[in-house]
């Protein structure tokens, strides 16, 4: 230990040295000589001039090289790490061998590197230490659990050749917490982590950056593989569908080497046949998008993979993603009698739901006249209520029994019926309270049904009249009511809320023109569509999965990449494929040192306490303020100042020289 | 006397290379303008007789006179008219200086050539003298063909180098030159003051008329550098950087007190000086020397009509 650096590359700018030199030779030629007749009659002046001492001088010349190399070397950040002097040293070590079986092993040789480099490790510890090896990747499996036996260390080789390499990427944090753990479960002593990595930035992307292994535990990085490859890989996808039918594949290509890359063809497969390629130059440590669009000839369920086609990439030269066909949904929508009205609610809510070409739900009919029991609620995805006048107490009954066990409900409410009541919505007498014109001051903006109309261009709702509505006083009514959007005099106009396993909107009003301009007006369509998709989409599970992450369906953790299929909550009789992905950034081989990963995951000299150690912005410092390590990058930074404001006084006293003359 | 001059300007001076055909194009373009020569009937022309006395040239008695009256009488006769002119070319380094298309050197070398070629249109005599801080060469006055090629020849060799000793040349010429000849000094008169005006008036104390042509840049004048910069000394290679908005004034002034103190210097001992810039038509020069001839001739003869019998 003792004196290090953190980014010692940074000794390379010391090139800039010449930077000064070259200035003070090159300002030379302005020396030459405009020849002139006489000199006889300019005044004479015994020293240089101001212009040529503040650029050729030496010693302003060697100041501004000190600036530089302080400066060099303030962002080399060095520091001093102080020794664990109180470790006892009479206690026996035990070893717990860390092997890195991240995805990112995979690359060439290093994987078996790594084993070698781990049975070496294995071989240096005496036979009455105590030993255990643990995998890790995503989180630390123990294979052999920490135990001072010599049969021990025989069980430990063989783990070492046995381990296998996992698809899951790494978490340094995570894994050494899970060894600090167990090797603190098993014995109470001094321990030495043996890090068998390839030390990537990538695997210190996640987990918890502030825990530290506590000073007993010292950490011995064995670093395998080489920092001379092609760093480049897929990362990100998305798949999204327009309204046209056409579907596109967007994924995002990385390029996190220093070199750049020409002409990279990137590939679009579906269920394993190329149908596009597209061609790629990437900058170094520049990320581009890139995207395939196709329109399916059906609306069917797909596995689609992207890949590169190149010897060198790395381990996530493909990523995975599926495409599911979208479901059918079954709509009830219960009519309301057409009355004087030409033109009922039902009408623009059919209309609606049947502007959109090839709709993905079916719509089924009945009338409100017609009794409960014939419409069946139970089998739909959704009913539409389109009015609650005329409701019987079993109809209403009914209804409430098909939300109560799942059901979705969206009601158009008028002033007479009881479901309202059922529900829990207070209905503010007409003589309280007379409903007046209003219009639509306030939507949340921020609920799923709203998002879409975030843009500033569609986010004015005040437009949508209401002459009439259904008064309601949410303080009074179900608390678990919410609010959607709101009339300008306060009037609650939406409402969301849910009752037993099932979810409802409940619209405050008649989609009538006699109560309001909505139907007529270009958000009515979007709204009421949004609205149908959030009621019966919502529990969806996402369709790409990362290794490591646990389906809701799934007990274990997905190890593996490729596709998994599921039952749909919804919609039993057809499975939904789902895609699972190696992390994104695994494949980032940008290189972390040593020194870094020792300073990010171990404290040393800090005693026994685990608790996080105070960081003072240039170091650390234990709970008694005693320095752990400490940088000093600040303080040649603070020279840097120094030398130059001695080089600034100096300039100006050569000036003054000058003009005393 | 009114002139019309049609003046050639430097620039083009500067394009001719042959020295001779320049010097004639010069003085060709300056007599073409005058309307009546100044110089015209110089002869031989007796104008008194005067008794003998021990010392003169026996040659110049009239000895016809002595057979009518039996007495001793030299014939003594107008001044000759031919003059004997000597130029004296500055050709030190700082001669060499010239921020417009021609330099200091350049054109005094014309100017001295034109002068040579002018003086022996009118068959007067001339000779040369080149120098710096040694004599590069001299030509004594003649008034042939073949000596005014050779003036002319010696003006084309001659290079600017070195520092200037402008005293030592006239010096030099002092002990050499025929008594009451001309000498015109063709220089930038960048030297120290007291020993050159010392042997100019020692010239003119030997009845030599003394002209003296300064020769001096605009940029000189004016000191018009914009920006910062290196100067170096053109005969003494001192090097000086230097911020010339900052010493303009002191330059100016430095350099105003050295020519008036030369001008006045020269007033006072009768010898005439006028200075010319680079970038003035050399006919002007030509057209002080002609002045300042026609000026010199009309006070001798004055004086000698005033004092009768005066050698």
């Amino acid at each position: 230990m003792g004196l290090s650096f953190l980014t010692p590359i940074i000794f390379a700018g010391l090139g800039l040295l010449v930077v000064p030199y070259i200035v003070h030779q090159i300002r030379k030629p302005e020396r030459e000589a405009y020849r002139f007749s006489s000199l006889m009659f300019v005044p004479k002046v015994t020293h240089d001039v101001v212009e040529r001492k503040r650029i050729q001088h030496p010693w302003l010349m060697l100041l501004r090289m000190l600036a530089l190399v302080l400066l060099t070397l303030a962002f080399t950040r060095p520091y001093w790490k102080a020794l664990a002097s109180n470790q006892p040293q009479e206690v026996a070590i035990q070893h717990l061998i860390l092997l890195d079986t991240s995805y990112g092993m995979g690359l060439g040789e290093t994987f078996d590197e790594a084993k070698a480099a781990a049975k070496e490790v294995l071989a240096d510890i005496d036979s009455d230490e105590g030993v255990g090896v643990v995998y890790f990747n995503l989180d630390a499996d123990i294979i052999v659990p920490l135990e001072k036996a010599e049969a021990n260390h025989a069980r430990a080789l063989k783990a070492i050749d046995d381990a296998q390499l996992s698809q899951g990427h790494t978490n340094y944090a995570r894994s050494l917490q899970t060894a600090y753990r167990h090797a603190t479960g098993v014995i109470d002593g001094p321990v030495q982590m043996h890090v068998v990595s390839d030390f990537r930035q990538s695997g210190r992307r996640s987990g918890a950056s502030k825990w530290k292994l506590p000073s007993h535990f010292e950490l011995n990085t064995v670093s395998v593989g080489s920092d001379e490859t092609a760093n480049f890989g897929l990362g990100e996808l998305g798949v999204r569908r327009y309204p046209n039918g056409e579907l596109r594949v967007m994924v995002k290509a990385h390029n996190w080497s220093d070199a750049r890359i020409e002409d990279m063809s990137v590939y679009l497969e579906l269920n394993g046949q190329v149908i596009q390629e597209n061609i790629l130059s990437l900058r170094p440590g520049m990320s581009r998008q890139t995207s395939f669009r196709f329109t399916p000839q059906s609306d069917q369920t797909f596995m689609g993979r992207v890949w590169i086609h190149d010897e060198s990439v790395q381990q996530d030269n493909e990523r995975f993603f599926a495409w599911n066909a979208p479901q059918t949904r079954d709509i009830l929508i219960v009519q309301d009698t057409e009355g004087s009205s030409r033109w009922p609610a039902h009408r623009f809510f059919k209309q609606a739901l049947n502007s959109m070409a090839g709709p993905p739900w079916k719509i089924h009919a009945v009338s409100s006249e017609d009794s409960g029991s014939q419409w069946g609620a139970g089998e739909f995805d959704l009913v539409l209520l389109c009015t609650t006048k005329g409701l019987s107490t079993g109809d209403t009954k009914q209804l409430l029994t098909y939300v109560e066990s799942g059901g979705r409900l969206l009601i158009s409410a008028d002033t007479e019926g009881d479901i309202l009541d059922s529900l829990g919505v207070y209905r503010v007498p007409s003589s309280e309270k007379r409903s007046v014109p209003a219009q639509i001051s306030w939507v949340d903006l921020g609920h799923p049904v709203f998002s879409l109309f975030q843009a500033s261009q569609y986010n004015d709702f005040s437009s949508v009249q209401f002459m009439q509505y259904v008064s309601v006083d949410l303080e009074k009514s179900n608390p678990r009511l919410t609010s959607l959007a709101q009339l300008d005099n306060g009037a609650p106009i939406i409402l969301e809320g849910q009752m037993g396993k099932g979810h409802y909107f409940v619209w405050l009003f008649q989609n009538r023109l006699e109560w309001t301009s909505l139907a007529k007006n270009p958000r009515f369509v979007p709204m009421l569509q949004e609205s149908i998709d959030y009621l019966t989409l919502n529990d969806e599970f996402p369709l790409s999965y990362t290794i490591g992450e646990k389906p809701h369906w799934e007990n274990e953790p997905l190890v593996e990449v490729g596709y998994i299929s599921a039952d749909s909550q919804r919609s039993i009789d057809t499975p939904i494929v789902c895609a699972v992905n190696v992390d994104a950034y695994e494949g980032d081989m940008t290189p972390m040192s040593e020194e870094v990963f020792q300073l990010t995951y171990s404290v040393a000299g800090i005693g026994r306490d685990e608790q996080v150690p105070q960081s003072t912005g240039y170091g650390l410092v234990d709970h008694d303020g005693n320095a752990i390590y400490s940088e000093y990058g600040l303080w040649a930074l603070g020279l840097v100042l120094m030398v130059l404001l001695i080089e600034f006084f100096y300039m100006s006293a050569l000036s003054k020289e000058v003009r005393n003359v | 006397m009114e002139y019309t001059l049609r003046h050639i300007e430097p620039e083009q001076l500067a394009t001719i290379t042959d020295l001779s055909l320049l010097a004639r194009t010069v003085v060709d373009g300056l007599m073409s303008g005058l309307h009546r020569s100044p110089h015209s009937g110089s002869s031989v022309e007796f104008a008194q007789y005067r008794p003998y006395t021990q010392g003169d040239d026996l040659r110049n008695i009239d000895w016809q006179l002595y057979g009518r009256t039996d007495r001793l009488h030299i014939k003594q006769y107008e001044e000759e008219t031919t003059l004997r002119a000597t130029v004296l070319l500055d050709c030190s380094a700082s001669m060499e200086y010239g921020s417009q298309s021609l330099s200091k050197f350049s054109y005094a070398r014309m100017l001295a050539a034109s002068l040579a070629m002018l003086l022996h249109s009118q068959r007067d005599a001339v000779g040369l003298i080149t120098y710096h801080h040694e004599l590069l060469a001299y030509i004594p006055p003649r008034s042939s063909d073949k000596h005014v090629r050779r003036v002319l020849v010696e003006l084309d060799n001659a290079l600017p180098a070195g520092q200037t000793d402008t005293s030592g040349a006239l010096h030099y010429l002092g002990d050499v030159l025929h008594p009451r000849g001309m000498v015109i000094l063709i220089s930038d008169l960048l030297q120290p003051v007291d020993a050159m005006v010392h042997q100019l008036k020692s010239l003119r104390a030997r009845h030599q008329d003394v002209l003296v042509l300064h020769i001096s840049d605009p940029a000189e004048r004016d000191f018009s550098f914009d920006s910062s910069l290196t100067l170096v000394d053109a005969e003494s290679g001192r090097e000086q950087f230097m911020d010339p908005s900052a010493i303009r004034d002191e330059y100016l002034s430095n350099r105003t007190q050295h020519f008036t103190t030369i001008r006045k210097a020269c007033h006072a001992s009768e010898i005439a000086i006028a200075e010319f810039s680079t970038d003035e038509p050399l006919d002007r020069a030509l057209q002080v020397f002609l002045n300042h001839r026609t000026r010199t001739t009309a006070q001798s003869s004055s004086m000698r009509r005033r004092a009768p019998g005066g050698g």
